[in-house]
């Protein structure tokens, strides 16, 4: 989502500086040297604004067009994106730690694997909230919801995360088929 | 110490995503007549828009020019920001002698601790630094790879207790705050 938005901003602000400066431009040797357009037909566009009117189909269209495509940059910079990094509680004055969500999401994997009888694991992290996902083999997972929970709770809480997030375990039973029974 | 535009992008991109919709609901008003019956069938430019800017062209074209040039001058500087590393490079340290003063290039203190972190604590895989400030106060940015079964406490507490002290006394710096980004090395992903 980042690299969207860096991209976005890359293409607007090129665009928005080179429009804007042609406009200057085209004002200046416009107005004050009373010249030709040098690259925008401003008197084209002149003579079909004064044509076109506001309920023709080209026109309506094209505010539709600015709408949706303002409603789309609205939704895409209101969606909530997880954290790059999580800071940690400063344990001296002048030191300021942060770590990685992958980093952080690591360690937690690495926490509910460390448990007998989980084969698989998966943590997603956000900005206060972070839900690891176990599998195991067994048919029955019995406490294994519990012992994954206290595994990765002590992972979290012996790191000290400045917003300390809520933790939620998922533990699924793998289905073994017949084939591979 | 990072300077990511990401920040700025989400704040500039919610204007023009708001007046994107401004500008859309107000055309849809205009052509299904919300501000009046007979608008629909207006001219984009009105006459009496026209009439205006003719009326007042002395001041009209010279502020719309301007107003060009400003939006120009802030679209180049949020350009600017994208296209900047998201660290900003090390600075020299110029540290006060009796008899002149010495300079110490940023890049070769950062290199410095570097190396010291990655050399005194056995579970860093890696490490970057970059400094900048002056010898009265100096900002550190450290960046530790670690691996992957690695207790993070343990190596926080080592750069906090050893390496950042051990840095200090070296670089004759009166005040140090450091921006510590720990990070676990990828699994599967082994140098050293």
């Amino acid at each position: 989502m980042r690299l969207v938005d860096r991209l976005l901003a890359t293409l607007l602000a090129g665009a928005l500086a080179a429009i804007s400066a042609i406009i200057a431009i085209e004002i200046i040797i416009g107005y004050y040297f009373d010249r030709d357009p040098w690259l925008l037909p401003w008197d084209r566009w002149y003579r079909r604004s004064q044509e076109l009117t506001w309920s023709d189909r080209s026109v309506v269209i094209t505010f539709i067009l600015i709408g949706v495509a303002g409603m789309l940059l609205l939704a895409l910079q209101l969606w909530r994106r997880p954290p790059l990094s999580l800071p940690l509680e400063d344990t001296t004055r002048d030191v300021h730690t942060d770590i990685s969500r992958r980093s952080l999401e690591q360690a937690l994997t690495r926490a509910a694997l460390s448990v007998d009888g989980v084969s698989g694991a998966h943590v997603r992290s956000r900005r206060r909230r972070v839900t690891v996902h176990a599998t195991t083999q067994r048919r029955q997972p019995g406490d294994l919801r519990d012992r994954v929970n206290a595994s990765t709770a002590g992972v979290l809480s012996g790191l000290r995360l400045q917003d300390q997030p809520r933790l939620a375990v998922d533990v699924r039973s793998r289905q073994v088929s017949r084939a591979e029974v | 110490m990072r300077r990511d535009p990401d920040r700025l992008n989400r704040a500039v991109l919610i204007i023009l995503a708001v007046a994107a919709i401004a500008v859309g609901i107000w055309g849809i008003g205009r052509a299904a007549g919300w501000f009046g019956d007979h608008q629909p069938d207006q001219p984009l430019l009105i006459p009496s828009v026209a009439d205006y800017v003719a009326r007042n062209a002395h001041w009209f074209w010279p502020v719309a020019a301007a107003v060009s040039v400003v939006i120009c001058v802030l679209a180049l500087a949020w350009l600017r920001a994208q296209l900047r590393l998201p660290r900003p490079a090390s600075t020299d340290l110029v540290i006060q002698a009796a008899d002149g003063q010495l300079r110490v290039q940023g890049d070769a203190l950062a290199d410095a601790l570097r190396d010291d972190v990655t050399t005194s604590i056995e579970s860093v895989q890696r490490a970057s630094a970059r400094v900048a400030g002056d010898n009265q106060e100096l900002d550190v940015d450290l960046r530790v790879e670690v691996e992957e079964d690695a207790d993070l406490n343990q190596v926080r507490g080592l750069i906090e207790s050893e390496v950042l002290p051990r840095f200090s006394r070296a670089a004759c710096v009166a005040q140090i705050t450091t921006y510590l980004d720990l990070r676990l090395q990828p699994a599967g992903r082994h140098v050293k």
